[in-house]
């Protein structure tokens, strides 16, 4: 085992240091400078704080090409997580690398040694390879994990949603690491999102008919090595999982590859493969006579794909349990031949081998694959038996069955909503459902209407409008319609005349303190609504002055916009002022009065709490 | 399946009819006719639906699933399977936000085996047409996986609330699913978790996607899966997908217990200078100011990104609501009664006069420019039908180009709303408001 190392190294922006200890079997990075405001409480978060990676758990590790500017190491754990740490130079890097890979081929082989079934092995450092083998795999994605709290709870799915989306990493950056929101708090108002990224991250591929998706090319360019006489040549990209997939599916593929490979050369070995007959024969595709014969490929033609002869096949076949309804012999009775028939064409001896040999390999191959998948292997005869008979049903001639939906009575005639007993229909109107709440609701709705002073009609028809109101209203429809087209006149003309360039700085200032400013509203506000008094009591404050922070800083903006041309006369600022102030005065209004709701609410729950005497009221924040 | 025809006998027993032997060409030779006839007969049979008023969930949550695998590369339907797909996909986005405002739409494309986020589940259509049209740019590859879409499906309707409906479609063009596990535990997942599945097929019935439908809609496949005979068809199949679904007596049983919800209702502002809005940062004019927390943003409906408020407006529920109380089927008048009226009661243009001067008739009116009297006049070569149709409840009658804007469009009828209007309101005003109101949501 190496020394252990301690190299300077940049993680998600950060400056810092990355140790490996081989003493506690961890790669370590820490920040160099503590974090902006280490009062927090919230330090030990994964973002601010430091990143511990067991060795152990280390399935790769990839270096950023030497060509590349940046020196970046990526680690992947076993969990799926990805780690990137810039170095900041080259050979740092390398030597970083050298001890990590040796490190962990050490700590993971002592593991192994430690449990048989440890889950790393060293053939699984592509992370694909490990969990596509593995048999006992049943359902895609588990059930479990995907409830809020366990999303709330996941960091390193947090960690890397943030790394896929930049947006939110900034969002997160500004009021998670600058303005203090518990990160719970940024994420609870994302679980779907974080959902999605969970859901993304773990499906998988399922089997597939490998060879059907490898398609040769063929070229006919005469540059390279061996072609046929060098007229056409095939070109075949192959990958490192294509090829263990084609040995999982096809053993005989696996087989020839193992009594002749190290007398040939690979890429031999595979050009030849997919120029021979055993290749169209493994796709179900017809063997014709000028198929190029081929010394090595051809012995193995008359295998099956599993590599076995006909006679190995014949014996295995007479010890295997045959379901009793494709069974030949027991069936005697209900042969249809004895009425006559013809045999089916899988059952005639002489014509049709070669179709009949690529029906097979087709059926054979995708019992394996869905085999494969839903390990039916273990199921016993009787079920198979009972699947079978279910799959033969002939859904066609079953009768359809009749949906019952649920009929909505109403009173059609339009009257009735313009009659005097429109509070009788409405109840008639409703759900049979004893709705307690939306019948109280309903009924006081009709209440408050009939009581107040007759019908609406009657209000209506009696509001006589005078001249002045008319020209008020005139006037106000005439303003909307010139401005509206004057933004569809901008909107023509490709541009906003109404945001001068000049104050780019400051609408950029404007707009970051404006998007977490809209940010804190949203987490007071599902806070305050939340019901939840255990969130409200522990949150809330906190919201609340970021929320009246969150307004300073907006005005801090406008106080720096306007004292940087204070060259102007004081009428002409003022005048400036109050035009930036116009982009975000709504934003200040808002923010004025999620705070004042919350004060209201404080005052109004101490003066419950005085009036009552008592301790055991209502929370402060619960939604009245 | 249908299996019986009209006559009694099953259908395969029938003599054939061949298509063109329906038509048949007039005295003159020509077949102008014959095609306004069809015209016709068309536009009726898009009247006649199913006016029972069903128990629907309005506020919906769709997941469009979009096959991208190879099979959608075939050229069976014009130009690609893939582009027609994507083409049919944006129109049912535009459909599906005009039919159900209150309601929330996702796409998830299916691509080499996995799953491909294409839009989140959101309310606005620009977004997802954006994320279509980007779609058209890329190539269909690999296998799709059925497994894979449904359980992301699964997992972007997760958080819908129980008022909700959550609903998948699925556009499958290839006959194969490459999944990674046993998909039929996953489709015991969505029942159990309410989730209805609805397919179209582009190639031919797979028995997977029948299971699937037969099993996340109590046992209802017919209605819910179907396979395309011809473009035309593809897109009734989908835009089928627009109507909300009716709530089934079985899945009713189990969440019964109605539950109130809360939405704002903001008035729009005008503004003489921009400020930002709170659901894109953005500076712009005029928009509208969230009742509870007081935040503006750009466009009704939407979810206020501030304290979560639904913020609609009432022409959206009053245009959700059509699907609630469907306007009635209008019936036809025979020639007995078509001495009431002489023009439609919408349009006001007149209606073809009584069969003994027909012929007379038509061609007078053969060389009128307007659409409408040319196809109301066709309505005489029918024999029985007068061209007009009357509204059961208020008994005027209307054309039959008023009578499908008003079923399809408008979902109101203009003699009753006028009836209402002017039999208890001495000026007319709020029956006529209401009327406006909804009409101008579409116009």
């Amino acid at each position: 085992m190496q020394a252990p190392i301690s190299v300077p190294a940049l993680y998600s922006g950060k400056k810092g240091t990355i140790r490996v200890s081989s003493g506690r079997n961890v790669v370590e990075w820490s920040p160099s400078v503590a974090p902006i405001d280490s009062n927090g409480g919230n330090g030990g978060g994964p973002v601010n704080g430091t990143v511990v990676i067991r060795l152990d758990e280390i399935a790769g590790l990839q270096a950023s090409p030497a060509t590349h500017a940046k020196a970046r190491l990526r680690i992947t754990t076993t969990a799926q997580t990805q780690f990137t740490f810039e170095v900041p130079t080259r050979a740092n890097l390398e030597a970083l690398k050298a001890v990590l890979a040796s490190a962990n081929a050490a700590s993971s082989s002592s593991s192994a040694t430690q449990s048989p079934s440890a889950p790393l092995t060293p053939a699984a450092t592509t992370p694909g390879a490990a969990s596509k083998s593995d048999p006992t795999r049943k359902l895609a994605i588990p059930t479990k994990g995907l409830s809020d709290a366990d999303l709330l709870a996941d960091r390193a799915l947090q960690i890397s949603f943030l790394k896929s989306n930049g947006d939110l990493q900034q969002q997160f950056l500004d009021t998670v690491v600058g303005q203090q929101l518990p990160p719970d708090e940024f994420w609870r108002t994302r679980i779907p999102l974080l959902r999605m990224h969970s859901l993304v991250l773990a499906q998988r591929r399922g089997p597939y008919n490998v060879l059907a998706t490898v398609k040769p090319v063929t070229t006919t360019q005469s540059e390279a090595t061996g072609g046929g006489g060098g007229t056409a040549q095939v070109k075949v990209s192959l990958s490192p999982d294509k090829i263990r997939d084609i040995f999982l599916q096809y053993p005989v593929v696996r087989r020839a590859y193992d009594e002749n490979v190290p007398p040939l050369v690979e890429t031999t070995f595979w050009s030849r493969f997919f120029l021979s007959k055993l290749c169209r024969k493994l796709r179900g595709e017809r063997i014709g006579l000028n198929d190029a014969p081929d010394n090595v490929m051809d012995k193995y033609l008359d295998l099956d794909e599993d590599g076995m002869t006909a006679e190995q096949r014949e014996l295995e076949n007479e010890n295997a349990k045959i379901m009793r309804f494709v069974d030949v012999e027991a069936n005697e009775m209900d042969d249809s031949q004895r009425a006559g028939n013809r045999p089916d064409i899988t059952m005639r001896q002489t014509t049709h081998k070669d179709t009949l040999s690529i029906i097979r390999t087709i059926n054979k191959l995708s019992q394996k694959i869905v085999e494969s998948v839903e390990g039916e292997a273990q199921q016993t005869l009787e079920e198979q038996e009972q699947l079978k008979l279910r799959e033969l049903a002939l859904e066609d001639l079953e009768p359809v069955t009749e949906v019952s939906h649920v009929e909505l009575h109403l009173h059609r005639s339009t009257d009735s909503l313009y009659s005097s007993t429109a509070g009788k229909d409405l109840d008639a109107a409703a759900p049979d459902a004893n709705d307690s709440r939306a019948s109280k609701v309903l009924e006081s709705m009709i209440d408050s209407l009939s009581n107040s002073s007759g019908s609406v009609h009657e209000m209506l028809s009696s509001a006589v409008p005078s001249s002045s109101t008319i020209s008020h209203a005139q006037s106000q429809v005439f303003n909307l319609i010139h401005s509206r087209r004057r933004t569809e006149e901008n909107r023509h003309n490709g541009g906003d005349s109404d945001t001068p360039v000049s104050d780019a700085v400051t609408l950029r200032d404007m707009k970051l303190s404006h998007t977490t400013a809209i940010e804190f509203l949203h987490h007071f506000w599902s806070a305050l609504l939340s019901g939840e008094p255990s969130r409200a009591v522990s949150a809330l404050p906190l919201l609340v002055t970021s929320v009246e922070k969150s307004k300073t800083r907006l005005e801090a903006v406008l106080d720096r916009h306007v004292s940087s041309n204070a060259s102007q006369d004081p009428a002409k600022l003022a005048q400036e002022k109050k035009r930036v102030q116009g982009y975000v005065q709504i934003t200040l209004d808002a923010l004025q009065s999620a705070a004042r709701t919350y004060h209201d609410l404080v005052k109004e729950q101490q003066a419950a709490l005085t009036a009552a005497q008592s301790e055991n009221t209502t929370p402060a924040g619960t939604p009245r | 399946m249908e299996l019986r025809s009209t006559a009694g006998g099953y259908i395969w027993e029938d003599s054939i009819q061949r298509s063109w032997d329906v038509v048949q060409e007039d005295a003159g030779g020509s077949l102008a006719g014959v095609v306004a006839e069809l015209v016709q007969a068309g536009k009726r049979k898009r009247l006649h639906y199913d006016t029972t008023p069903l128990q629907r969930g309005i506020i919906r949550h769709l997941i469009l699933v979009l096959d991208l695998s190879m099979s959608m590369s075939e050229k069976d339907l014009r130009p690609t399977r893939y582009q027609l797909s994507v083409s049919y996909a944006i129109q049912f986005v535009t459909d599906y936000f005009e039919q159900n405002p209150i309601s929330q739409l996702g796409i998830i494309g299916m691509r080499d085996g996995l799953a491909n986020l294409v839009s989140q589940l959101g309310g606005n259509p620009t977004e997802h047409i954006g994320a279509l049209q980007a779609l058209r740019k890329q190539e269909p590859s690999g296998d799709p996986s059925l497994q894979n879409a449904l359980e992301m499906a699964r997992g972007a309707l997760y958080h819908v609330p129980s008022h909700g409906t959550k609903e998948v479609v699925i556009i499958f063009g290839s006959l194969l699913s490459c999944d990674p596990g046993d998909i039929h535990k996953t489709v015991g997942i969505l029942k159990a978790e309410h989730v209805r599945v609805c397919i179209v097929g582009l190639a031919a019935e797979v028995a997977i996607c029948k299971e699937i439908c037969r099993r996340t809609n109590d046992g209802d496949s017919t209605s819910t899966y179907g396979v395309i005979l011809n473009e035309q068809h593809f897109k009734e199949l989908l835009l089928a997908s627009c109507t909300p679904p009716a709530s089934t007596k079985q899945k009713s049983s189990a969440s019964l217990g109605s539950d109130l919800m809360r939405m704002g209702f903001p008035s729009r502002i005008v503004e003489t200078s921009p400020s930002f809005c709170a659901c894109h940062s953005r500076l712009s004019k005029g928009g509208y100011i969230c009742p509870r927390c007081k935040v503006k943003v750009c466009s009704l409906p939407t979810e206020c990104p501030a304290c979560g408020l639904t913020l609609i407006l009432s022409t959206h529920l009053a245009r959700s609501y059509h699907h609630l109380m469907p306007l009635r089927n209008w019936d036809e008048v025979d020639w007995n009664d078509a001495k009431q009226a002489s023009s439609c009661f919408a349009c006001q243009l007149p209606f073809p006069t009584a069969p003994s001067s027909a012929p007379r008739l038509r061609v007078s009116v053969s060389g009128s420019t307007t659409n409408v009297t040319a196809t109301a006049a066709s309505g005489i070569a029918t024999g029985g039908a007068s061209g007009r149709f009357r509204c059961p409840s208020c008994k005027q009658m209307f054309c039959i180009d008023c009578d499908l804007f008003a079923h399809e469009i408008l979902h109101n009828c203009p003699g009753c709303e006028a009836a209402a209007g002017g039999r208890k309101l001495s000026n007319g005003q709020a029956a006529t408001e209401v009327s406006m109101a909804t009409t101008s949501a579409y116009a």
